[in-house]
């Protein structure tokens, strides 16, 4: 069930002419999503906080009314939903705060691959419960990143998160949830590429410009603040966060890909797959 | 209820919202009905009496826009009232 909270066009990242934009572009991925610019952030966050607030206005004018007819119950129950609204607001504030709030990252030079393992053990229980099948493609001999290893795991746990929703109507045996490390490219300097494929329901074109939104959620209790953090920490990284659809069957993947420094690094033997 | 009495009707996707609306008008006596979409409104029986809607524009699904133009072509002469910048009221009024 789509619950849209505010539609926005599909924009350009204000900023952002580099070639690998247009390589994307113009490669097999379709529909790739974006973020969108600050000033219609803005105005969704505006928007989001302005339903609360309307809401404790229209309350606070009936109590008064309600107050001269000394219709008590319906006065407690319109303060006790002030209350609640209030509280929402303060929540959506203090989330948004939360969302962007990427700046200073503990920066260490980790593999990446190690943060993927290292995730899927604390998702165990959930993929298991939703009997989810995990094939991995963990590069070898893959270039170091520097980063906050919880933040990283933070997006890790996001995308898994969201590809187990979005794997929830399909039967047992095709819940592939896809993890690859892989060295690649970003602004023509060395990277490395960690993608998280699915095989849910993926999402239409019409989607496809929100999904990385401030509180655009397709989940009925959902706020919308995940993906988007997931790209601020991408962001704050250099690195990116994009999503596509899949062109060799159902799903989406999506592409976390983040600067590399330092040496290659070879995987000791001895260490777990 | 009497069936003579007007009914304001509400129209508005977020609950909590459409909920402190209700109350506000309900507080000044008058009959009030909700609800949370254009097309639940439209699928819902008509009241027998003189009626408002007040509803919000930007809705996922049938907008307000839309739901002012399904009316007209179901030939339901209910005035709406509602909020939006000059542009949207313009179109409305159109």
């Amino acid at each position: 069930m789509l619950v849209k909270k505010f539609p926005l066009p599909l924009r350009r990242f204000i900023g952002d002419p580099s070639n690998s934009r247009l390589q994307e572009a113009h490669s097999e991925i379709v529909r790739v999503a974006r973020a969108t610019p600050l000033g219609e952030l803005a105005a969704s966050i505006a928007h989001e906080i302005n339903q609360p607030l309307g809401a404790i206005v229209n309350n606070g004018n009936a109590c008064l009314r309600l107050l001269r007819t000394k219709s008590w119950s319906e006065v407690r129950e319109a303060i006790a939903a002030i209350v609640e609204d209030a509280n929402r607001a303060s929540g959506i504030i203090a989330r948004t705060r939360a969302m962007f709030n990427r700046s200073a990252p503990a920066k260490m030079q980790l593999q990446l691959q190690d943060v993927v393992t290292d995730a899927l053990r604390l998702a165990q229980g959930d993929l298991a419960e939703n009997r989810i099948i995990v094939l991995t493609h963990l590069g070898n001999d893959l270039p170091s990143v520097s980063g906050d290893r919880i933040q990283f795991q933070e997006v890790l746990l996001n995308l898994m998160r969201n590809a187990i929703e979005a794997m929830s109507q399909v039967p047992d045996e095709r819940r592939v949830l896809r993890l690859g490390c892989q060295e690649s490219e970003l602004n023509g300097k060395p990277a490395v590429l960690l993608t998280v494929q699915d095989r849910g329901g993926g999402f239409s074109p019409e989607e496809a410009g929100r999904v990385f939104d401030a509180f655009y959620t397709t989940k009925p209790t959902g706020m919308g603040m995940g993906l988007r953090s997931c790209l601020s920490i991408a962001e704050a990284h250099g690195g990116r966060l994009t999503a596509s659809l899949n062109s060799d069957g159902p799903g989406a993947t999506f592409r976390f890909l983040l600067p590399a420094v330092g040496q290659h690094r070879k995987r000791s033997n001895h260490e777990p797959n | 209820m009497n069936q003579i009495d007007p009914v304001v009707i509400v129209v508005d996707d977020d609950e909590s919202f459409r909920r402190s609306t209700e109350r506000l008008i309900r507080s000044t006596g008058l009959h009030v009905q909700s609800y949370p979409s254009a097309i639940e409104f439209l699928r819902a029986r008509r009241p027998d009496a003189p009626a408002c809607v007040v509803l919000d524009v930007r809705m996922p699904g049938l907008s307000g826009l839309d739901l002012q133009d399904e009316m007209r072509r179901a030939g339901i002469d209910i005035p709406l009232t509602g909020h939006g910048d000059i542009p949207m009221s313009v179109k409305a009024m159109v």
